[in-house]
């Protein structure tokens, strides 16, 4: 292969290179956005909440060691396992793996950085915050009591009084918002910024992964911010989503938060799988087998994983049949499950050594051990005649804990051992690391095992204590020892992570020998210079690479624009497109992040106006933030390497801001079909409270008819400015006149659409029916305000001279916002306004 | 400056990858609403219609994964998503595999209705 620059660099580049990605020192340590810093801060805040939820356990096993003890009380028991949960999976699983993400990706893809590294900082910074108000409610006997899932109605204000669940619903809505910027982030990151010549059959397995992650919780998560949203309303302001003596039904939490749960706990798997997949390889010494069928695996278990929700809820009164699908679903997902498996035994088997035996392997064996057990039971649990059995025992509690510690933190356990070279100047203790291994392993079995045996006798979940004389003491007695066990093991662990662990560059290049890009020669900037890639283990099959790489002799070795920069490639094949210039650290995203925490947490204890203060603020920030973004194509094209020459601005599909935008369409179109769902489940369940029957008749069909009119007037304004933006951005009346009028359409269209229903006099409190139509119009509210805040922003920037017919990133995601905007409420206005008329 | 190098769009790759899977949870979709909806909604008509209708639904699925199994090109042509390149037949396994996966999963979703009496609880 023809190296891309192959003539000797000029002097200077690399210092010019760690000049423009410094990290900030000191105090402005907190403005820092290189994915290397804030993803070690993610990745250890996340730590921190897993021994934190980790303690909680340990008390709690204490608690349930012996028949009818008394060490603490039922209300503390039942918000620490509520605690205990809750953090697991939002504050520990879920931002473990985006921090990996954010760590690891750009390593392995040889970015400079993730396209947007900024709302990277936002989503970790909002995390950090909230999630640390979040826990401390545990201390203050604020904290929510009804367990991960939060059922109604034990959680409807008349069961729960006080501030304790809307902790929960307001704290987790936020750090899914967190969650969901994330997802932005690794989507575009995974899909954009591969190095030239990393195909879609090129792409580490653990990219393959995070994409399939990210995707997901695009999908999943919505769900749920839509039944938080639900339910803090009804809550608040008394809307009976969720009350059956008005329409409602508490089973429809049910569907909307396992819709999101269940791909939660493949959320958190895959990722985990990826890891696995990554260093399997590099243990046998072999190339990963099956690689295309681990592909199909994964892609195939996302998908499957979004068909499994109603085996949370076998025995709800489902009819048989309908269980039979999601029983059958259930069942199909161990198929991909179970190739990934085989996949990671056979490249054991292949390996021409023998498998090399270092801690991580050993977690990793670890891991294949308990995640099958697990796996065997979730198989026995999605027969419905035996989940009716043990459904709401410890069995479930012993199956759960089997998949989410042996496929989660075993797996990150070894990642942890076999990646932290690359951020520590000295690796963790190998003697060591096999006590902890043993230690957690042997602990960990010892604690779960016994409680598939417990559940067979009978001991439900969430009880506080259990009388002596059941049987079903000597069990947990044993549980809990093994809980001390597998806490020792951590304990040790976190010794030796205190006495090795120094941040800094690596003490040896590549310890493991792996094959995979990450394990270039590294520094602040990432690589040197960005590697053409022709096969999937570039560093086995080019073992000249890193010298190459660390010379410069691939693409971009240098800052040409002389500001942070990557290239951005295509999405299928990797070919070279244009290069981003990013921004680099700042105030606006941490201040952003502090403030929008401090809006969802005043809020929740009801200080409504600082509450109100601290979200304009955030919004500010955000604006300042996105203000400093677009800079146009002053730069021109420049040089990655000796003839190739690439633009340094991109607007359009090309470019990486209009995927973001696109991405975020899709989640604001899941969350809107989850209200479409929500809306015609309340109606099959309760049809006598909707209209026309049972509550006042939709507003005459002017109302809507004059709503979608100046909905499609809005957006052909804008179509209109799009071809001609030429035109209009060269005249500022012209340009500011259309903003404005497709501005007042969309307020005019919500404002009708609201005004009908107040007309008719239908009341959001009274029933289900008008609890729903209003909440259509809560959503309306919600794109109305962002296009609001955008639009101005757009207008602000034309007339700064910062938008015009090449530089008009800004105004293209205000145009896209808007279209989808006027594409949802059409389909709500036929929703809100046909549906009654054709039941009628 | 706005020109980038020309690839087939990106989206018409991930619905030929993902064509099996979709048409898995559209099948699941359609025969879970459909008899959740029947059975609320329904009289003595449901338990006559349900069956029949969601092994049709079945066999009509199983019939287009197996034509999206057997030319996958003709699928690739209609969506214009591929360019010559290496990704192509790794694109093209991909998802033949997820059409067999997806062909096995709603065929184990459809066998219910041949067993199981439609609009019965368990308890």
């Amino acid at each position: 292969m023809e190296l891309p620059n192959p003539d000797p660099r000029p002097e200077g580049e690399v210092r010019e290179l760690e000049r423009i990605w410094a990290t900030p020192r000191g105090w402005r340590m907190v403005t820092a956005v290189n994915n290397t810093v804030i993803g070690l801060l993610y990745i250890g805040v996340a730590f921190l909440f897993f021994l934190m939820a980790g303690l909680l356990a340990v008390v709690m096993r204490t608690q349930l060691a012996v028949g009818d003890n008394r060490l603490i009380d039922q209300d503390l028991y039942n918000q620490m396992f509520t605690v205990h949960g809750t953090t697991m999976m939002f504050l520990f699983a879920v931002p473990a793996v985006e921090a990996l993400g954010v760590m690891l990706l750009p390593q392995m893809l040889a970015a400079r950085d993730l396209p947007f590294p900024r709302l990277s900082a936002f989503a970790i910074w909002a995390y950090v915050v909230g999630g640390l108000v979040f826990f401390s409610t545990i201390f203050y006997d604020l904290a929510p009591k009804g367990g991960w899932f939060m059922y109604p109605p034990l959680t409807l204000m008349e069961y729960s009084p006080g501030d304790n669940a809307d902790f929960w619903l307001l704290g987790i809505g936020f750090i899914e918002i967190s969650a969901i910027a994330g997802a932005v982030e690794i989507v575009v990151g995974a899909l954009r910024t591969r190095p030239p010549g990393m195909s879609l059959a090129r792409m580490p397995i653990f990219a393959w992964t995070m994409l399939i992650f990210a995707s997901m919780i695009m999908f999943a998560f919505p769900a749920v911010i839509l039944a938080t949203m639900m339910l803090e309303i009804e809550r608040a302001f008394g809307w009976p989503f969720f009350t059956a003596a008005v329409g409602g039904d508490p089973l429809l939490w049910q569907h909307l938060f396992w819709f999101f749960g269940h791909p939660e706990v493949y959320i958190i798997f895959l990722p985990a799988a990826g890891l696995v997949s990554m260093m399997v390889p590099t243990m046998a010494r072999t190339p990963l087998v099956g690689y295309h069928l681990i592909v199909v695996a994964l892609i195939g278990t996302g998908f499957f994983s979004f068909g499994l929700w109603v085996h949370h809820m076998f025995t709800t009164g489902i009819p048989a049949l309908s269980l039979a699908f999601f029983s059958a679903a259930s069942m199909a997902v161990a198929v991909p499950s179970g190739i990934q498996v085989f996949s990671w035994i056979a490249t054991i088997a292949a390996g021409r050594q023998r498998f090399r035996i270092t801690t991580a392997s050993l977690f990793i064996l670890g891991f294949l051990f308990i995640f099958t057990l697990g796996g065997l039971t979730g198989v026995m649990v999605a027969m419905v005649p035996f989940d009716h059995q043990v459904h709401d025992t410890y069995f479930v509690v012993a199956h759960f804990h089997y998949v989410l510690i042996g496929g989660f933190v075993f797996p990150l356990f070894a990642a942890i051992y076999y990646w932290m070279p690359l951020f520590s100047r000295r690796m963790l203790s190998e003697r060591v690391g096999r006590w902890v291994f043993w230690m957690m392993f042997v602990g960990f079995n010892v604690t779960f095992l016994p409680m598939h045996l417990t559940g067979l006798r009978g001991m439900p979940r969430r009880v506080w204590t259990y009388p002596g004389e059941m049987g079903w003491d000597t069990l947990n007695l044993i549980s809990t020892a093994g809980t001390y066990v597998l806490a020792a093991g951590i304990l040790v662990f976190l010794v030796d992570l205190a006495a090795k662990f120094r941040i800094g560059n690596r003490a040896v290049e590549n310890p493991w020998g792996a094959g995979t890009l990450e394990w270039l020669p590294n520094d602040v900037y990432s690589t040197r210079s960005i590697p053409h890639i022709t096969s999937r283990e570039p560093l086995w099959d080019r073992p000249s690479l890193p010298q190459e790489v660390r010379d410069g002799h691939h693409y971009l070795p240098n800052a040409p624009t002389g500001w942070r920069e990557t290239i951005v490639t295509s999405p299928i094949h990797a070919r070279p497109q244009y290069v981003i210039q990013m921004p680099g650290p700042g105030w606006p995203p941490f201040l952003a992040a502090v403030f929008t925490a401090a809006f969802f947490l005043l809020l929740t204890v009801k200080m409504v106006a600082i509450a109100v203060i601290c979200g304009v603020l955030a919004i500010v920030f955000v604006l300042a933030w996105a203000w400093g973004l677009d800079p146009g194509p002053s730069k021109g094209m420049i040089e990655i390497a000796k003839g190739v020459r690439l633009p340094t601005y991109m607007s359009g599909p090309t470019s990486h801001s209009w995927w973001a935008m696109v991405v975020l369409m899709f989640v604001a179109g899941s969350l809107y079909l989850a209200y479409v769902f929500s809306y015609l489940f309340l109606w099959v369940v309760s049809p006598e409270v909707w209209a026309p029957a049972g509550s006042p008749a939709p507003p005459p069909i002017g109302w809507p008819a004059g709503s979608a009119a100046l909905l499609l007037a809005g957006s052909g304004i804008l179509w209109l400015v799009s071809r001609k933006l030429q035109q209009y951005a060269a005249s500022r009346l012209a340009m500011s006149a259309a903003l404005l009028l497709s501005l007042v359409c969309l307020t005019a269209a919500f404002m009708l659409e609201t005004c009908g229903h107040l007309t008719t006099g239908l009341n959001p409190g009274e029933n289900a029916y008008g609890a729903m139509v209003y909440l259509g119009a809560v959503l309306f509210a919600q794109l109305v305000l962002a296009l609001l805040i955008m639009g101005l922003f757009t207008l602000a920037r034309h007339l700064a001279g910062k938008l015009d017919a090449v530089r008009r990133v800004t105004y293209d995601n205000y145009a896209l916002l808007y279209y989808y905007t006027v594409a949802q409420s059409l389909l709500g206005l036929g929703l809100i306004h046909g549906f009654p008329r054709l039941i009628g | 400056m706005n020109e980038p190098i020309h690839e087939p769009p990106v989206a018409g790759a991930i619905l030929f990858l993902l064509a099996g899977p979709i048409l898995w949870g559209g099948h699941l979709l359609a025969v879970y609403t459909f008899h959740a909806v029947t059975c609320a909604v329904g009289g003595p008509w449901a338990t006559a219609v349900v069956p029949g209708s969601i092994v049709a639904a079945t066999l009509a699925a199983a019939g287009a994964l197996l034509l999206g199994f057997s030319f996958p090109g003709k699928l690739a042509q209609a969506l214009r998503c591929f360019d010559q390149d290496d990704s192509q037949p790794f694109l093209i396994r991909a998802g033949r595999l997820l059409t067999v996966l997806s062909l096995a999963g709603v065929l184990w979703t459809g066998s219910g209705a041949l067993t199981l009496a439609p609009c019965v609880q368990f308890r």
